[in-house]
């Protein structure tokens, strides 16, 4: 392709080749990771001469003797122009250094199958005391399961757990609690993420299949540069409302051959109070985040990344359960080796290997009044580890493959000891020793039919080998099994389809449809008497179950102007075998209501609409907002799906000033009445929550951030909160951000 | 070259040490003996699978000709074991060993010890063998057996129709080495008729139902004891989690209710 373009220009300047001429050569590279960049256009303004970068990202232009501004440019990325001068018979060197373009929030988040329409997202303004979780909520479709003030899970359209795929960094990585108190997205800090990278239902497949939707979240990674550069910020703040009080850093060092990344974050909250004032008990917690990164450029294509997560928090308390987490901790290491433009037809392959540990311990050491008047506690400890290699084939951007084999290893165990007050220690294994092995094969083929249409289809193999490995857990499980040797061999086949068309100009529209698979969980296949608080029953397990199968079809239309943009999104899932927990015994007795069994529910639908949309007022003021509603169904039972969000909406109105900016959001949903009955949910009311917050640059590299959050001191908890413990009333928070403030 | 030899050295140890395994069995290699007695000619050697404790034992008696140390195999064999106290003596239940040996050649019996050995008395047993090779008979008695003591003994005292007291007398067996699972248990239900004379009780329905008084739950998954014969219930009983757990068997005859007997286990 650039071969032709040189050719290009070598006939177009050929009459000029006997009079003096200059050459201006260079390279252009991604700042961020410091690899050469393919097919960046590099133009002289003003004059319609121009060329392409090669495979290693170089290019040569020849000029006759002048000065010229020369214009870089990428997808992607930011244009620079630069002037040079050009001598006759001479050779000038000009190297272009693009910024990857980042939308205004400090934080992308990318979601699949909406790819070319980019989101909204950008314009919501982050606090240096929002959460991962706060980022992720903020996108359509996506709700927060909350138990407290800490950990919340996220779900997607009403599905989580088992049916979502998770990722950090494309690493696998499993919670160790029985309980799901501890979301692998409770391990990484907001201040260390880089992107998230959501895909709803089975639309994005290429790390694990899934039917209710993939989460990968990337973190900040050491970059190399040109020339040594040093950045660091240190930031504080506190919450006047949960007397959080939080402290973060981050430290980059930049080196033509080398890039070195620390950061970290230290949190504290109290219980907090709601919007009447009444302290709500449980609710503090302690963390500490530590992330180490390296990367070593190896030559000019390939590049050695190293990292290291470290998370641990310390009595995380849990309001809405009769016991609080100790500790909970992860340690997550990875290498990979990343190349590209290998060959001309291999434009990025990267391979990685990983491995992470996840230990968990809840108890009620803390607790006054003990639940069964005993005090008893709870390990939970998963081991992962895995590795995969992606390729991405194609000579061009209208036709690209991208292959992706992975491989990974968990095991978990969990189990519960009870201590009654003289006699002897109740203990059982609760989840029993499961080990799960799953290979993948991905494969992804995308092309541009004509500027208007494109398509994009994928499909992914998976192989699932699980078994029970404890003996105690295998004893417990035969008395309900005795004859089921409790392992088992499962064959997962996920597949979608994407086909995007522009009717008129500022009209796209996206057709989807997808299948999706998903292994029954570690509880829901070999879990063992796990209590759910939510409706107050034992679950057990049940290694019998089908795979979940969902089908999906998806309707999007995204209209842009010159003012803004809107989007509207419709879809529907039918589940066969949904994996659902019935009702076995309501003999009820001290503390749950009876125990269930996960079952083959049957058919299961949900169906909904997202719709979002953008408006700018003027370049500083702007509008955004979103809306969501979806309705389910479980046949069988005649019933509604659990955890179910109900119509939620958004919005936001903010100010960007040079120097600062300003923004008002809100947050409500409407009530929740269709409520599943077979899991003993009850409606929730209604709600609306109105948020405020600012930053203000006091000086170069000191930055103010401030606001209310609750401005209204609304008393309120949200449909997928348990134990309907209020959420958090009015309260205040400020930060500082300080950095040496180098605009590199 | 020498990783080849090294494999061959290891495959040829392998092979050696699974001949030495096949060795012959001795049939009495896992029992404990009990006692031994040589009466005109014929060695007796008793023994049992565990030692002897109150509840069911299983006891088996090896006959062998001195003269020829042939193991003798045609041979009718009773036993009556007799406790003696200060004031007077009982015997307890018994089930063979009878006429027909196992494939080992060793008579089985089944005796439920109602009573430990000690302070209260001192156990006996008596076996006569009717040799049936040779034509002889022989009486021997295997004096002061120790036998344990276990709370697996107990009595089911009712009124029958009569109004008069009926004595059953049951023992629970099998969950010496309680485990979290499902647990095998053999309960004997014998009724006492005079001191002497134990017969099996046959026609009884029994539920079980365990129970853990900290948590106030039972388990799912229990088996109702089922006759097997000689007196004996066999069932199933599912303990969710250790610790301190209760095991309530309820006997009936019919319609009609008997009463209800708890067993504790902690583990």
């Amino acid at each position: 392709m650039q071969s032709i373009s040189r050719l290009f220009i070598i006939l177009l300047l050929g009459g000029n080749l006997a009079a003096q001429t200059g050459i201006v050569t260079g390279q252009v590279i991604d700042r961020a990771t410091g690899l050469p960049l393919v097919g960046a256009n590099v133009m002289v303004r003003d004059f319609k001469l121009g060329s392409a970068t090669d495979l290693s990202g170089r290019y040569s232009l020849m000029l006759q003797p002048g000065t010229f501004e020369i214009t870089c440019s990428v997808i992607g990325y930011a244009l620079i122009t630069s002037g040079v001068s050009v001598e006759a018979n001479t050779s000038s060197a000009l190297n272009f250094e693009l910024e990857p373009v980042t939308m205004e929030s400090k934080h992308h988040i990318h979601i699949q199958g909406e790819k070319t329409s980019g989101h909204m997202l950008g314009h919501l303004q982050q606090t240096n005391l929002s959460t991962t979780e706060n980022l992720i909520s903020m996108i359509e479709g996506v709700s927060l399961i909350s138990r407290g003030s800490y950990a919340q899970e996220p779900a997607i359209r009403g599905m989580s757990g088992g049916r979502m795929n998770i990722t950090i960094n494309g690493m696998k990585s499993f919670g160790a609690c029985t309980d799901r108190m501890d979301p692998i997205t409770s391990y990484v800090e907001a201040d260390a993420l880089n992107s998230i990278e959501i895909g709803k239902g089975a639309l994005s497949i290429q790390n694990g299949s899934t039917v209710g939707g993939a989460l990968n979240l990337t973190m900040n990674q050491p970059e190399y540069a040109l020339m040594n550069i040093s950045k660091w910020h240190i930031k504080g703040g506190y919450d006047a409302g949960s007397k959080e009080r939080k402290f973060s850093f981050s430290w980059k060092m930049k080196t033509p051959g080398n890039g070195f990344s620390l950061s970290g974050a230290y949190r504290k909250a109290e219980d907090y109070a709601d919007a009447s004032g009444q302290i709500v008990s449980f609710t503090g917690f302690e963390k500490m985040n530590l992330n180490l990164g390296y990367i070593k450029r190896l030559n000019q294509k390939s590049q050695l990344l190293v990292e290291l997560v470290s998370d641990d928090a310390y009595d995380v308390g849990y309001s809405a359960l009769p016991m609080d987490v100790e500790y909970a901790r992860l340690r997550m290491a990875g290498l990979s080796l990343k190349a590209s433009g290998i060959s001309p037809h291999i434009l990025n392959a990267e391979w990685k290997v990983y491995a992470n540990a996840v230990d968990h311990w809840m108890d009620d050491s803390k607790r006054e009044n003990l639940f069964m008047d005993m005090h008893m506690d709870m390990p939970g400890f998963t081991r992962t580890a895995g590795s995969y290699v992606e390729l991405l084939l194609g000579s061009n951007q209208s036709n690209m493959i991208k292959l992706r084999s992975d491989y990974y290893w968990t095991s978990s165990y969990a189990d519960m000891v009870m201590y009654p007050e003289g006699s002897s220690p109740m203990e059982m294994v609760t989840w029993p020793g499961v080990e799960r092995w799953n290979m993948g094969q991905f494969i992804e083929y995308q092309s541009i039919i004509v500027p208007e249409l494109s398509v994009n289809l994928s499909m992914r193999y998976d192989l699932f080998h699980s078994m029970a490995t404890n003996e105690m857990g295998q004893a417990e499980l035969h008395i309900f099994y005795p004859e089921n040797d409790l392992e088992r061999m499962d064959h997962l086949l996920s597949a979608n389809a994407h086909a995007a068309y522009n009717i008129v100009d500022n009209w796209r529209s996206i057709l989807s449809v997808a299948r999706g698979q998903r292994m029954p969980t570690v509880s829901e296949a070999y879990g063992y008497y796990l209590y759910n608080p939510a409706d107050g029953y034992l679950y057990l397990g049940n290694p019998d179950l089908p795979i979940e199968t969902s089908r999906q079809i998806e309707w999007q239309n995204n209209l842009t102007s010159s003012h803004g943009s809107m989007s509207l999104n419709l879809y529907l899932y039918r589940f066969v075998h949904y994996i659902f927990g019935q009702i076995m015994s309501e003999a009820a007795f001290s503390y749950a209501n009876g125990w269930k069994k996960y079952i083959d529910g049957g058919s299961a639908q949900i169906r909904g609409l997202e719709w979002s949309v953008l408006h700018r007022f003027s370049p500083q003021f702007i509008f955004q907002g979103g809306l969501s509603y979806e309705e389910s169904s479980l046949d069988k039972f005649q019933d509604f799906l659990p955890l179910i969000p109900p119509l939620e909406l958004h919005g936001s109105l903010t100010y960007e000033g040079r120097r600062f900016w300003l923004q008002l959001d809100t947050r409500g949903a409407a009530a929740q009445t269709s409520n599943s009955r077979m899991s003993g949910e009850n409606s929730t009311p209604a709600f609306l929550a109105i948020n405020l917050k600012g930053e203000i640059e006091l000086l170069p590299g000191l930055e103010l951030n401030l606001g209310v959050n609750n401005l209204t001191n609304q008393l309120y908890y949200e449909h997928l909160d348990w134990g309907d413990i209020y959420r958090p009333g009015r309260s205040g928070f400020v930060s500082l951000t300080l950095s040496n403030a180098i605009v590199d | 070259m020498k990783l080849r030899i090294l494999l061959f050295a290891l495959l040829g140890l392998l092979i050696l040490g699974c001949e030495e395994s096949i060795n012959d069995n001795d049939p009495t290699e896992e029992l404990i003996l009990i006692g031994s007695a040589v009466e005109n000619g014929l060695a007796i050697d008793l023994y049992a699978d565990q030692s002897l404790k109150v509840g069911l034992n299983k006891l088996y008696f090896n006959l062998t000709d001195v003269a020829s140390e042939d193991q003798v195999t045609d041979a009718q064999i009773s036993q009556k074991p007799i406790m003696h106290m200060e004031t007077m003596n009982h015997s307890c239940p018994v089930a063979g060993p009878g006429s027909t040996p196992n494939s080992d050649g060793l008579f089985e019996s089944e005796v439920v010890f109602i009573m430990a050995s000690g302070m209260m008395g001192t156990w006996d047993d008596t076996v006569f063998v009717d040799n049936q090779e040779s034509n002889t008979s022989h009486l021997v008695v295997f004096e002061n057996l120790t036998v344990a003591e276990t709370d697996m003994k107990k009595n089911l005292v009712f009124d029958d129709a009569d109004s008069n007291e009926v004595i059953y007398i049951v023992t629970l067996n099998g969950l010496d080495e309680p485990k979290v699972g499902l647990n095998d248990l053999v309960l004997t239900v014998h009724k006492k008729q005079t001191m002497m004379s134990y017969p099996e009780v046959a026609d009884l329905t029994i539920s079980v139902d365990p129970q853990m008084p900290d948590m106030g739950h039972g388990s799912e998954g229990n088996i109702n004891p089922a006759y097997s014969g000689n007196g004996k219930y066999e069932g199933k009983v599912a303990f969710s989690m250790t610790g301190y757990w209760t095991i309530d068997f309820t006997f009936s005859r019919g319609n009609e209710e008997l009463g209800t007997i708890q067993y504790a286990v902690n583990f």
